[in-house]
């Protein structure tokens, strides 16, 4: 053992210092949230409860393409789709099984129409697994609890419109927009 | 030079047989009937007979493809859908003279064993097709068609056909598509209508225009045939001259006439005395050829050196008041409508074509449109079925190559100068 | 040998190729997508550009055929440009629809623009725009998103032969259209839809209900229509089949389907299927337990048993059920109940004039390939129209007739009327002296072979001049000689025999006669047969007179070898057909009747009096999937599995055995499981758990079966069978000669239409959406004379009951008959027609029902 050691073991000099940053902390405000009754806010891009989007005129976005569904690689999103009278295909079921949900957003990344998304909410606990079964309209009123107002909408807009929305084509050029008409 | 081709065709009554006997018809029938068939064949090899349809091949080559196949029957049709536009060289033979392209088929029919010929005629000359059913009959009741021409073994029956209206059907194999009853679109090669052709019997398709020179060239001899016009294709050639001269019309000179001759000598000049802006030299889908260019001899083996092709012979003369843009649009509009709608490039990029050169010619052009036009055109050229869309593409090339200032300006201007000026 | 190089690899060819299929074989991809193998070249599509050395343009790969010393590149910077050029043409005017679009996922064009294509567009003008087209009620057409490939088109007439599709139009407005409008009237084989590389023509079952990739489950099966025995493939999504789709190589259709086999499988999933089993209490069928419905049936049969002895229980098999059904069926009649009371439909026609034919020629006389029928060069039918009972026989007897093979047909043949055929329409009821005439004329042409005495010293019997013959039937004597001069120069014949034949008046007489052309002649018989198993049943033994394997019953050594095999007795006495169980219940002397997946009430003749034949019964059980005529009379109802429910074997008509696989999960029993209950319930015991261990059984037992298993039929179907067909055991030739033709007036026949195969398909909604109800068939000349129309009601009686049908004027239709089907509910020929048995065949004679036709009152 060295005389410097020696030294600094009787001054006790490792303890002052590990003491020096108590004191220090003792006068800052503290960093733990009380949550609940303090929140975190989400950061930007969260990816939280799945929505599924409504169009300017409320209704769902949604053909039933199945794209999100072959994506997902926990396979929990159930596409059943169906002719309607008119012809037209029709998303008879939309179903997201939450607690398989890995929330990776694949499905959104996936689909042309952004028609799925992922909210910012996180906050759903419940006290049955039937409840996390999300059907379509559990998530269509997700979406107007979520990104109804300018904060949903701002949000939506930065992180999950899909890129064929912001695709400029050239003026009269045919291009698809959406087709189906889903039973509101 | 001596007419040959439009022998007689000032008189009114050309197409009856007496007519065409007292003015010298049907002896080389008799001739070619003495000679051997393969000696006819040596003497049209001789003579250096080329297709008169465009592509110029040589047709003795043609024909000992056909007659050395082994299966029977042979067929010979005559390619009388004159769908080319600027194009009216067979239609005074058809109308005037169709004794003489009756004479010519029984003479290729003896020389390729084959009994049997149909005239594929254009939907459009309905004159012609009573003119010639008129001549055939006659030419049955006299003896020169069906069992026992002229007395001898030799047997040929000739019928006419008519086209229902498609210009994909003076494409060989369409014809026989057509002939056969089926819609009018090309057939694979090979193999070639010489060994699988209508009927799936081995097949030749000539011309109106070089069965017409038949007679002639047996009743001259090949050799004497060959010293016509230029040395590598000789014979007579019909000139069918339209657009923008003083005498526009049909003109039968020695193949290798110049094409300033055709328009400045025998068509004399541009009419009004105005300038001289472009020529399209054999058909709307042959390289147009701005005035500094036209100094060359139109036959098969030089035009292509001047870059161009004779392919018909139809000369389009286009002065300084036409607006070329337009010009090119309505060739487009003309090969986007007969695209018979096989091949994807032709039936969609024909199209295409025509709808960004009617956006320029309608003054809504955009920049880039030209390269785009050039881009699209090397996306048909070269991968389409048949020669269709070939033309098409290359109209628009060679029109762009010659004459890019004139579409630049048309966007720049988002209208015509020419027509402008003109009006 | 050729050799060619394509990309540097020298590929080495045995027999001339086009140098795609070169580049297929040495795995180098080029694209397509106008070409399709089964199709002749056309080389329009120009996506297969290669460029080949001294080559001046681009070639396409798929009509150029690779000579010695070529050398060809496909992966050239140039190459990718055209490709992308090519799919940017392409795509200028297809819509970009593919989130809505079914085809997406299986999209060759999508597939082709993913790999190769450009990816962003140029074209900016306005896209060629086309209305989806719903008129058809199986098929919809969406012509924007056609890419003229013409693939539909050249199926269709090349390989189907029915040519009622073509482009319309030229250039960019061409676009794939019926030549009948916006309906197909055609023969909705739908093989122009797994011809399609985009979604330009697709099914309407199931539309948009599910997308390629969510089809998780794909079984390959056999279809459970005709006798031709289809290998198909159900795609399935959550246990209900959303499409049943063609493999390409499967040895009887090879990627070709027909309106049955493609869109008839709906019945599966259908809600009127039974799903628990039914006892009749108070004259009511209630919901009952497997329990008590199996010991009830156990029990009743049992009393009965003791009281009557076996002989008063009969059974009816089913040629819709497996061989394994069928095997265990008869072994419990022959076992449980100790009688040979056990038949099935097949005796209609196909078992009697099987076994008439084998008495002649030997064991699988008829069992003959059907692909071989295309290298026929004659092919003779008579009695039917192969093209609508086993369309797919049908079509290779077309593919005959493409390759150059002469037709010729006894009667008009509507499905090969395009085909030029031979045709001789004799007299109502003259075949008998047409075919007199034509052994006749064969006979002094080509001599008597002298191989099979029995027939020969019928044939010598036979004496009929051409002049006569011709005199009687009514056809001309130069037709008649170019027929007999046709059929006696072909070298390699083929005889295709329909059920019209069998069941007409005189059919034995008839048989002896075709027999005696096909002997002569040295051709291979083809014997039509309607249903999946037919051939199947008739080899388990569920037939009165046989033994599983087709053994004679009558031969004692036979019935030793099974007694050994099962441990018990088998009755010596020939039990009854099926004919003989309505009239033994009529007279009160069969008690009780089990029928296995079978309909008699209105699958044999004279409906009314079979019903109430079966109302005697003490005790009726029957095994079905619905409730049919006959399952609403009986005391007990099982609910059975559907042929896409369960494995087991069906024997197709050329006697090869196909695997059919479980697709979709339902709870209940197969038919045998049902058996095997109701049998150990009785105390006899049969240790099968599964179809296999049947199969298994089966090939131990039958010696035509033997040295067989699932796992060789797993593989592909088995022909021919390693067992020994029975030899030797020709007996004398009996014969019936029919009575003289009676002439004049109206006789009743039995349309076997396409779209529809008995009490199954009217299940289907997409067949019944096809041919929607029951019609009364008759000639133009038939209207005129009674000043008829289209689609006036009329009533057809005979003197057994009448039926009110609306008319179809239908050219086919030969004056003297009254055409209808035996399909729908309530309005089934067979009502008409009175029971009258060929004498040695012992099949109902069908064309001797005279029939009136009149306008019905209102």
């Amino acid at each position: 053992m060295t005389s410097g050691k020696i030294l600094k073991t009787v001054f006790f000099v490792e303890i002052l210092k590990g003491l020096a940053l108590t004191f220090r902390t003792l006068f800052k405000h503290p960093v733990t949230r009380r949550y609940p009754k303090v929140k975190v806010p989400a950061k930007a891009g969260f990816r939280g409860l799945h929505a599924l989007a409504r169009n300017a005129e409320g209704r769902m976005k949604c053909v039933g393409c199945g794209l999100c569904g072959a994506y997902c690689p926990s396979k929990c999103i159930h596409i059943y789709t169906s002719e309607g009278d008119d012809h037209a295909k029709i998303v008879d079921r939309y179903e997201i099984d939450v607690l398989r949900c890995i929330f990776c957003g694949f499905c959104v990344e996936a689909c042309p129409f952004g028609a799925i998304t992922l909210s910012e909410h996180y906050e759903y606990s419940e006290t049955s697994r039937g409840a996390f079964y999300m059907t379509r309209e559990k998530l269509l009123e997700n979406w107007d609890k979520y990104f109804a107002g300018p904060k949903g909408e701002r949000y939506f807009k930065e992180f999950w419109l899909p890129q064929s929305n912001t695709y400029s084509s050239y003026e009269g050029q045919a291009m698809f927009r959406g087709r189906a008409k889903g039973k509101e | 030079m001596e007419k040959v081709l439009l022998k007689n065709i000032e008189n009114p009554h050309s197409a009856d047989i007496d007519e065409y006997k007292k003015a010298g018809g049907y002896r080389s029938l008799s001739k070619a009937l003495d000679m051997a068939s393969k000696d006819i064949i040596e003497e049209v090899k001789k003579a250096g007979l080329r297709g008169r349809g465009g592509a110029g091949f040589p047709v003795a080559m043609k024909w000992t493809f056909a007659s050395g196949d082994p299966k029977f029957p042979k067929y010979l049709l005559c390619n009388a859908d004159e769908g080319e536009p600027g194009t009216f060289k067979d239609r005074p033979i058809l109308e005037k003279n169709p004794h003489l392209l009756i004479e010519g088929m029984v003479i290729s029919g003896y020389a390729l064993g084959a009994e049997y010929g149909y005239i594929y005629l254009r939907g459009e000359y309905p004159a012609a097709k009573d003119i010639l059913n008129k001549a055939i009959s006659q030419a049955y009741e006299n003896g020169y068609l069906g069992d026992g021409i002229l007395g001898k073994k030799t047997r040929f029956h000739l019928a006419v056909h008519q086209g229902a209206g498609a210009y994909i059907c003076g494409e060989e194999t369409a014809l026989i598509e057509s002939l056969e009853g089926d819609k009018g679109q090309p057939r694979i090669k090979p193999p070639f209508p010489v060994n699988v052709g209508v009927f799936s019997k081995p097949t030749v398709v000539n011309n109106v225009e070089t069965l017409a020179n038949l007679p002639y060239l047996i009743g001259i001899g090949g050799e004497a045939y060959a010293r016509i016009g230029s040395p590598e294709c000789p014979g007579p050639k019909i000139y069918c001259v339209s657009g923008h001269v003083e005498r526009p019309g049909v003109y039968e000179l020695p193949m290798g006439t110049s094409l300033k001759d055709i328009i400045y000598t025998h068509c004399g000049g541009i009419k009004g005395g105005k300038k001289l802006k472009a020529v399209i030299p054999g058909g709307i889908s042959t390289p147009v050829l701005p005035p500094e260019k036209i100094d060359c001899p139109m036959d098969f083996v030089n035009m292509p050196k001047h870059g161009s092709m004779l392919g018909s012979g139809a000369v389009i003369v286009m002065d300084e008041t036409v607006c070329l843009v337009k010009v090119c649009y309505r060739a487009l509009k003309f090969f986007e409508h007969e695209s018979c709608g096989k091949c994807t490039p032709c039936r969609e990029g024909t199209g295409w074509l025509r709808s960004i050169l009617g956006r320029i010619e309608s003054g809504e052009g955009m920049e880039g449109d030209v390269d785009l036009l050039l881009s699209v055109a090397g996306n048909i050229i070269g991968k389409t079925f048949c020669p269709l869309g070939d033309g098409a593409a290359s109209v628009t090339q060679n029109f762009i190559k010659h004459f890019r200032p004139e579409f630049e300006a048309h966007i720049k201007n988002k209208g015509c100068g020419a027509r402008q000026e003109k009006l | 040998m050729i050799t060619v190089t394509i990309n540097g690899k020298e590929i080495k060819l045995e027999k001339p190729v086009t140098v795609l299929e070169a580049a297929r074989s040495a795995g180098i991809k080029i694209p397509t997508l106008c070409y399709h193998e089964q199709l002749e070249k056309y080389g329009g599509c120009r996506l297969c550009l290669v460029e080949v050395e001294k080559m001046p343009r681009l070639q396409t790969a798929c009509t150029l055929m690779a000579a010695d010393g070529m050398v060809v590149r496909t992966e050239t910077e140039a190459i990718a440009d055209v490709r992308r050029g090519v799919l940017e043409f392409l795509l200028i005017n297809h819509p970009l629809d593919c989130p809505y679009c079914d085809k997406a996922g299986e999209c060759e064009l999508q597939d082709l623009v993913e790999k190769y294509g450009p990816t962003t567009g140029r074209f900016k003008e306005k896209k060629r725009k086309a209305p989806e087209s719903l008129e058809d009620p199986v098929l919809v057409r969406n012509m924007e998103r056609c890419v003229v490939c013409t693939r539909c088109v050249r199926m269709c007439e090349g390989v189907q032969g029915a040519a009622a599709i073509g482009v319309i139009n030229r250039g960019g407005h061409s676009h794939v259209e019926p030549f009948s409008g916006g309906r197909f009237e055609c023969e909705y084989c739908g093989n122009c839809v797994s011809a399609c590389p985009v979604g330009a023509i697709m099914s309407r079952l199931h539309r948009h209900s599910y997308r390629p990739w969510q089809l998780v489950s794909e079984t390959e099966t056999i279809c459970p229509y005709c006798g031709v025995g289809c290998t198909l493939v159900a795609q399935v999504r959550d246990d209900v089949i959303k499409r049943v789709v063609p493999r390409i190589g499967t040895p009887v259709n090879n990627g070709l389907l027909c309106s049955r086999g493609r869109f008839g499988y709906e019945f599966v999933g259908s809600k009127e299927r039974l799903t628990t089993p039914l006892i009749k209490k108070n004259g009511v069928l209630e919901q009952s337990t497997w329990e008590e419905a199996i010991g009830f049936v156990a029990r009743r049969l049992g009393e009965l048993k003791t009281r009557y002895g076996g002989d008063a229980i009969a059974g009816i098999a089913s040629p819709r059920c497996t061989n394994e059904d069928n095997y265990v069926f008869q072994k419990f009649m022959r076992v449980a109940l100790g009688t040979n009371n056990i038949d099935s439909t097949a005796r209609t026609g196909y078992a009697g004039a099987q076994a008439f034919i084998e008495n002649i020629f030997g064991q699988g006389a008829t069992a003959n390939l059907i692909p071989g029928l295309a290298n026929a060069d004659a092919v003779l039918i008579a009695g039917g129209d192969p093209t609508a009972v086993n369309p797919i026989l049908g079509l290779q007897i077309r593919s005959c007739a493409r390759k150059g093979g002469n037709i010729l047909t006894i009667g008009h043949v509507k499905g090969v009327r395009h085909y030029n055929p031979a045709e001789l329409k004799p007299n109502v009821h003259t075949e008998a002296a047409l075919l007199e005439g034509v052994v006749t004329a064969l006979k002094e042409k080509k001599g008597l072979p002298g191989s099979i005495q029995t027939l020969e010293s019928k044939i010598k019997e036979i004496h009929r001049p051409l002049d006569d013959a011709a005199r009687t039937c009514g056809v001309t004597e130069k037709d008649l000689a170019a027929f007999v001069e046709a059929l006696s120069t072909a070298s390699t014949p083929a005889l295709v025999i329909g059920k019209e034949v069998i069941q007409s008046a005189g059919g034995s007489y008839n048989l002896l006669l075709l027999s005696a052309v096909a002997y002569l002649v040295n051709a291979r018989i083809h014997l039509l047969s309607e249903r999946a198993n037919e051939q199947g049943v008739v080899d388990m033994g569920c037939a009165p007179d046989l033994l599983p394997g087709c053994r004679p019953l009558s031969y004692v050594e036979f019935r030793r070898r099974y007694e050994a095999a099962w441990k018990s007795p088998i009755p010596e006495k020939q039990g009854m057909t099926i004919f003989d169980m309505i009239d033994a219940a009529k007279a009160g002397s069969l008690r009780a009747l089990y029928v296995m997946g079978e309909n008699p009430v209105f699958n044999l003749p004279n409906a009314k009096g079979v019903e109430a034949a079966l109302r005697g019964l003490e005790l009726l059980v029957v095994q079905d999937i619905f409730m049919t005529e006959t399952a609403r009379m009986a005391d007990v109802v099982f609910p059975a599995l559907s042929w896409a429910e369960r494995e087991g074997t069906f024997t197709n008509m050329e006697r090869r055995l196909q695997l059919l696989r479980k697709a979709v999960n339902r709870e209940g029993m197969e038919d045998w499981r049902i058996v095997v209950e109701v049998a150990g319930n009785m105390g006899v015991r049969m240790h099968f758990s599964s179809a296999e261990d049947i199969f298994a059984e089966i090939t131990r037992v039958s010696p035509l079966h033997r040295d067989l298993s699932y796992e060789e039929l797993e593989k592909s179907g088995i022909y021919p069978y390693k067992g020994e067909p029975l030899r030797g055991v020709t007996g004398d030739i009996a014969v019936a000669k029919p009575a003289a033709g009676d002439g004049g007036g109206l006789f009743l026949g039995i349309e076997r239409p396409l779209f529809h195969s008995g009490t199954l398909s009217r299940r289907a909604p997409g067949l019944v959406k096809i041919y929607e109800t029951a019609v009364a068939r008759i000639s133009p000349a038939t209207a005129a004379a009674r000043s008829l129309k289209e689609g006036d009601m009329v009533r057809v009686s005979s003197v057994i009951g009448y039926l009110e049908l609306p008319v179809a004027v239908d050219f086919a239709v030969r004056d003297a008959l009254v055409m209808i089907t035996n399909n729908f509910e309530g309005r089934g020929a067979l009502s008409l027609m009175e029971l009258v048995l060929d004498p040695v065949l012992r099949a109902p004679v069908a064309d001797k029902t005279a029939v009136t036709i009149e306008k019905a009152g209102r």
